[in-house]
């Protein structure tokens, strides 16, 4: 491969690379469906952190957000967009090159940057 | 923000259902402690089982919220046996319905295991159990001297050997621990044996060793009745069918909290906050 492990690194899908909606691109890869009660608790985020996440991942496409009463409550369903769970799934093997890239990366094959 | 570790995230989310330990472990432990008792405690923990089980479901939701798991799609499984066809690897034919994965694993692992236990039944030579039960008497294992009497269907499915009743009850209680103990495999197995579910297979080892040890009995037993003094600490266990219902039970329950415990920890405590 042509490109070292931290152009990979740049190279990663910041939308997905966030640590909070990692962690709720995980969840929802894991089912079909999850409510929004269920994504806070599983990522610790406060309800104003997901609701932000939330709508970052809708507007780009990667979750479809339901609503729907239950009784007098409004429920909050997501679920991962087809494009979405492709993302996440190109994400994780992304991860996968970069490790074993890290593994067998070598400074010395690092051109050196020419003086002046 | 701390971040949980992702592949905690993805377990959790993938057995959010099956972790619910109030709604589904101790429920049906409650069950197997009411088929051993009597009239009026069998009712009680029937009908407690059903109320827990409701009741537990709706905090389950309002607690911790709601995860619906994808369908299991058989249409686009390959069907291993088609991978060789000329015509190439084909789809599993429509409509043809598949077993869920957690089926699956129950149906192997309680199939394996109730074999091997019919099995090693049919092996060893008969014996007598003396002491009842409902006195509380303790139990004294004999070398059967004798073809006893029984039923006309024991002797069917034993091939002509017919048994005695205490080793009928014995046999009862024996399979119980087989079949409990192979539920608690399957889940270990299902759940990717990982570390933290080996609650369910230290369960399993404790129920399916009871089994074996059970199963073995006739090999230590003495014409005299004298046995171990350690073997002899857990003989109830091993032939008493009420000793067999409440072990077998109170792993349910235990395994169900456990697993309530998980959820818990994982995805934290209730906040006054939220629980408004």
């Amino acid at each position: 491969m042509s490109t070292t492990p931290f152009e990979q690194l740049a190279n990663l899908d910041r939308r997905v690379h966030d640590p909070a909606r990692l962690a709720i691109l995980t969840a929802l890869s894991a089912c079909d469906r999850a409510d929004f009660l269920f994504l806070q608790r599983i990522t610790a985020l406060t309800k104003g952190n997901l609701s932000s996440h939330l709508s970052k991942l809708e507007e780009a496409g990667l979750v479809e957000i339901e609503k729907r009463f239950v009784g007098k409550k409004t429920q909050t369903l997501i679920r991962l967009s087809d494009p979405g769970r492709q993302t996440i799934e190109g994400y994780w093997n992304e991860m996968k090159e970069l490790r074993e890239s890290a593994v067998n990366w070598q400074p010395s094959l690092v051109p050196a940057p020419s003086a002046g | 923000m701390i971040t949980r570790d992702l592949d905690r995230i993805r377990f959790i989310t993938r057995h959010f259902n099956d972790l619910q330990g109030l709604a589904l472990w101790v429920p049906l432990g409650l069950v197997t402690l009411g088929l051993g008792g009597p009239t009026l405690p069998r009712v009680l923990l029937l009908s407690g089982a059903l109320l827990l089980m409701l009741g537990a479901k709706r905090y389950y939701r309002n607690t911790f919220g709601e995860v619906e798991l994808e369908p299991v799609d058989s249409s686009a499984e390959l069907c291993p046996a088609l991978i060789f066809s000329p015509a190439g690897p084909s789809s599993r034919i429509e409509g043809f319905r598949q077993v869920t994965p957690i089926a699956r694993h129950f149906l192997i692992t309680v199939t394996f295991a109730l074999v091997l236990f019919s099995f090693f039944q049919s092996i060893p030579p008969n014996i007598l159990i003396q002491g009842e039960e409902t006195l509380g008497q303790h139990p004294q294992v004999l070398l059967e001297p004798a073809p006893f009497f029984g039923p006309p269907l024991i002797k069917v499915l034993e091939g002509g050997v017919v048994r005695s009743p205490s080793m009928i009850r014995a046999v009862f209680a024996q399979a119980m621990y087989a079949l409990y103990g192979s539920i608690f495999l399957g889940v270990w197995l299902w759940r990717g044996r990982r570390w933290s579910q080996s609650h369910h297979l230290v369960l399993a080892a404790l129920l399916l060793g009871l089994s074996i040890l059970g199963t073995s009995l006739a090999y230590v037993a003495r014409p005299d009745g004298m046995i171990h003094p350690n073997l002899d600490l857990v003989l109830p266990a091993l032939v008493y069918p009420g000793m067999a219902l409440l072990l077998c039970g109170s792993s349910m329950i235990l395994a169900g909290l456990l697993d309530h415990w998980q959820i818990v920890r994982a995805l934290g405590p209730v906040t006054e906050e939220e629980s408004r």
